[in-house]
């Protein structure tokens, strides 16, 4: 198994899994965010 | 070398028939997840609509978080849901999002029916499983390189089997006086394009081979936090939503049962998507439209006395359905398309730093190497005792209400879906573990 560089990676990086920056910049963790806010001001004036 | 390079590779047979059990084993949790959601909603109907839709709403989802809770202990444990989170930590954010989506869907989709009755309302949000396959084949790289037969398979049996849900409420939805027509058909197309978004996060659990289990856990936490949120606001601040709970006691047992049922749909729901993907999973979960008018018309007497037209569209509309819901299910991923949903699993592996091995097994249903397996604690026993007896309390105060029920018919649907759970349930642990 290697990384994004092509080198093996460390047992460190298998043990840790990475989190804010990837998700911040993941459009999968965007686009139902954006469909969530907008359904909460649709619901705002259907209300 | 060029010997051994002569001789086809056993592993890859073994793993190409695998990734075939594994298709039809989603096929028919696909199918039982509309057996046991269409059920969910049948206890709902011993709720006189003089009770307010928050509460039922309410309800449902408080059955389905204690539900949620302990039938992962009861099935695999506490601690394996623990264990799992560990490796994709990131993935709670998606489950508590989905729930979010869930609930606000939900509350949209009663504020359609509200404004404009059920028979324009459902087929704007059953639209859902159009929009989940477009997120499937955008994000998730579903379809791709799959022949265009079964493209053509996957994408018009979706539409018919949503022309045969629309034909289906055209039968069974009586047209409410349309008191604001442009905010309920809003408030319908609203609560299909969340409904369809929130597969987003179900497929991105599960090509990080995520169990479904585990992820409905979260998934409730998100659910209920929103619904309450929802429910106290709408009905004006929490003294007055507590107080439409007490003076509602007698029934609150209905939509609460509803929502066990409508978790074991839901868990069903989530394996077939985990072993088919969205865009043939959801489809063919979608036919619980048949199921529910089933319930409808046999056990609960609905429809009785209507003229030839509204029978016409009951068959014409289940035909349709099942028509799609054949070509959906009939039309498997090839070996390149499974190729292709390898590639979003690697996308999530390199993104999130998450052990390719741990991804690579679970998507395929495999336990972890070094795995010790489903292991039960005191714990467990608590979370399933404390739900047993959430059951057995609201059960206690509830109260048969006097409308006429069908019990041949009830026991006979019952019957099926024991079968089915089964059936279905026995084949999961057989071949996947419950993974």
């Amino acid at each position: 198994v290697t990384n994004n560089n092509g080198q093996p990676t460390t047992h460190r990086q298998h043990a840790k899994p990475r989190l804010l920056k990837p998700m911040l910049t993941d459009i999968q963790f965007w686009i139902p965010l954006v469909v969530l806010v907008g359904a909460l001001v649709l619901l705002r004036f259907a209300e | 070398v060029d010997k051994a390079s002569a001789i086809p590779k056993p592993v890859l047979s073994i793993e190409r028939s695998r990734q075939q059990k594994l298709q039809i084993l989603g096929v028919f949790c696909g199918l039982a997840a509309a057996v046991w959601l269409a059920a969910a909603e049948a206890p709902s109907k011993l709720v006189t609509a003089s009770v307010s839709p928050f509460v039922i709403s309410f309800m449902m989802v408080l059955g389905a978080f204690v539900s949620r809770w302990s039938l992962p202990a009861l099935i695999r444990g506490t601690s394996d849901v623990l264990v799992d989170t560990r490796k994709v930590p990131h993935l709670i954010v998606w489950g508590v999002m989905a729930g979010c989506l869930w609930a606000v869907g939900n509350t949209l989709s009663i504020l359609a029916v509200r404004d404009v009755g059920l028979s324009i309302a459902f087929p704007l949000w059953n639209c859902n499983s159009l929009i989940g396959i477009f997120w499937g084949i955008v994000l998730f790289r579903e379809l791709r390189r799959a022949p265009w037969s079964r493209k053509a398979a996957v994408i018009v049996g979706a539409i018919v089997i949503c022309g045969g849900a629309i034909v289906l409420s055209l039968a069974s939805g009586a047209h409410g006086a349309s008191t604001n027509p442009t905010r309920g058909l809003w408030s319908a197309i609203g609560a299909g394009v969340v409904w369809g978004s929130m597969y987003i996060p179900y497929r991105k659990a599960y090509v990080t081979g995520m169990n479904p289990l585990t992820f409905l856990t979260y998934f409730t936490v998100g659910e209920l936090g929103t619904m309450t949120a929802i429910s106290v606001a709408f009905l004006g601040g929490v003294g007055p939503f507590w107080h439409e709970l007490v003076i509602n006691e007698h029934i609150l047992f209905w939509p609460f049962l509803g929502g066990l049922m409508w978790v074991v749909g839901d868990l069903f729901q989530n394996y077939a998507t985990k072993y088919v993907g969205i865009s043939r999973g959801i489809p063919l979960s979608n036919t619980n439209q048949i199921w529910g008018l089933l319930w409808a018309i046999l056990v609960f007497g609905e429809l009785q006395g209507q003229g030839t037209g509204v029978y016409l569209k009951v068959i014409g509309g289940s035909v349709l359905m099942a028509i799609g819901a054949a070509a959906v299910a009939l039309s498997s991923a090839t070996g390149s398309e499974y190729e292709s949903w390898k590639e979003a699993s690697q996308r999530e592996t390199d993104r999130y730093g998450i052990d390719a091995e741990y991804v690579s097994n679970r998507v395929e249903g495999i336990e972890s190497p070094g795995s010790e397996g489903p292991r039960r604690t005191w714990l467990d026993g608590l979370i399933v005792t404390a739900a047993v007896l959430g059951f057995v309390a609201l059960g206690y105060l509830a109260h048969v209400p006097a409308i006429e029920i069908h019990w041949t018919w009830l026991t006979s649907l019952a019957a099926i879906m024991v079968a089915v759970l089964i059936a279905v349930g026995v084949a999961l642990a057989r071949i996947t573990k419950f993974n």
